[in-house]
């Protein structure tokens, strides 16, 4: 290959294994080579230093040292009898390059590499296709076709990817809501909560009404509002203590069809830390969508709470219809 | 050239040597930048930099006498060229605006010429590119 005629990607690759080529050579006439090398070392330095995509102040001082070190042992080649001086504009050039950096950033921002591209495609390769007369127009008219032909090749490329992708689409969103399931803890976070309780501490005021609304639903099913309500009334709760739950996590299922928990509700009543910092009561609040069309209740300042016989979700007093 | 609020501020110029030597009109074989003495571009030092409120004062002179002129650009060590387009071009300075090339200065600068040395000192079918 002849020199003259390399490319600056190729000039690239040969920085990559300048320095292995030559390091266990032999200087003509006996003598050692590790200068050679260490010349051969500090330019390469400078050279990939500035080329750093991002510089901070310690890789611009490393860039000024490898220059520094370059200009003080250069003298070899002048030993070596390769060179008489080093007047050489484009050596003198890299001292410009730290000041450089600073001032118009990073070198890849002002490469005349991307100027220089563009004269190949638009200007040498589009003349090339010509037939040398009345060059301008022809030159205008195969960058047009170019530029279709890339236009429509790129949108071939898409459309492909966009046919392979339609079948590795997973559904995301809202559509994975109806996989939730409900987790709750193994053991109840109190185990005996007094009615009363139920109504100062957590605020719950229609407790006890709504578990015999419930308990009057589960035995009579298919009732009306108002006959309900009679049966609730003379329903009688033989416990007057409940267990409590303080969470509820809802899981579904993720892209590895394991369970992992999306969503929590926490509710609890202002309490101490270890370390004696009061943490503030929390109820958080919850939309719940009944069985019945438009059945929606929401509620808030609630406690969840799970009546002791039954291990079912019993219900909370104080919601309102919406 | 970066666009401001409807005005255009020159700011960096991309190009390669020759092109850099055509708009600062310092000569071929000189640093677009500073004032390097010819026989000192090996050296790592600093010198003294163009500036272009210098050089435009030196341009004025073309009004006047052409051998004054002349004269006052041999020792500036630009060329004699009348109201540069560089002259008229608000909050710029063409001297510091001319950014180094990565392409031409390194890989196919000092680079090529490193490799030529080191096929000058191990022979060529030692380093064979």
């Amino acid at each position: 290959m002849i020199l003259s005629h390399v490319m600056g990607k190729e000039h690239k690759k040969i920085c990559g294994f300048l320095l292995g080529l030559i390091i266990d050579l032999l200087v003509p006439g006996g003598m050692d080579s590790s200068h050679v090398v260490k010349v051969v070392c500090t330019l390469l330095d400078f050279l990939f230093l500035a080329q750093f995509q991002s510089h901070t102040s310690d890789t611009l001082s490393q860039l000024e040292d490898s220059l520094v070190a370059f200009h003080n042992n250069k003298a070899i080649f002048v030993d070596l009898g390769i060179r008489e001086d080093f007047n050489i504009p484009k050596l003198h050039g890299l001292l410009h390059y730290a000041s450089s950096i600073c001032l118009f950033s990073t070198t890849d921002n002002y490469n005349t590499k991307q100027s220089k591209c563009l004269h190949i495609n638009l200007a040498k390769n589009a003349y090339c296709a010509t037939n040398h007369k009345d060059k301008y127009s022809q030159m205008t008219v195969w960058l047009e076709c170019h530029k279709k032909i890339q236009q429509h090749s790129a949108s071939i490329d898409w459309r492909q990817n966009n046919l392979q992708n339609i079948w590795t689409w997973t559904p995301i969103g809202a559509l994975c809501m109806c996989t939730q399931s409900i987790k709750m803890a193994y053991k109840p976070s109190s185990k005996v909560v007094a009615f009363p309780n139920i109504f100062w501490k957590y605020g719950a005021l229609l407790f006890q009404d709504r578990l015999g609304d419930f308990i009057a639903a589960i035995n009579n099913p298919g009732l009306g509002m108002h006959a309900l309500h009679t049966h609730s009334a003379n329903t009688l709760l033989p416990f007057h203590t409940v267990r409590i739950y303080h969470n509820i996590k809802f899981r579904a299922a993720n892209n590895a069809q394991e369970l992992e928990i999306v969503d929590a509700v926490h509710v609890w009543l202002e309490q101490k830390d270890k370390r004696g910092q009061i943490i503030p009561a929390r109820f958080d609040t919850v939309l719940v969508q009944g069985h019945g069309e438009g059945e929606c209740f929401f509620i808030h300042t609630e406690a969840w709470i799970w009546s002791n016989p039954f291990s079912r979700l019993s219900g909370c007093t104080g919601s309102h219809s919406v | 050239m970066a666009s401001g609020a409807g005005a255009i501020i020159f700011a960096i110029f991309v190009g390669d040597y020759p092109k850099q030597a055509l708009v600062t009109c310092t000569f071929n074989g000189q640093c677009p930048k500073c004032l390097v003495p010819c026989g000192q571009l090996g050296k790592y030092d600093s010198f003294l930099l163009y500036t272009q409120s210098s050089m435009i004062s030196t341009y004025h002179l073309a009004d006047g006498d052409m051998h004054q002129f002349h004269q006052t650009c041999h020792e500036a060590r630009v060329k004699p060229v009348v109201n540069p387009f560089w002259a008229s071009l608000p909050l710029g300075d063409i001297f510091v605006s001319i950014t180094l090339d990565i392409l031409y200065q390194m890989l196919q600068g000092m680079v090529k010429h490193l490799i030529q040395w080191l096929i000058g000192i191990f022979g060529p079918s030692v380093i064979d590119v």
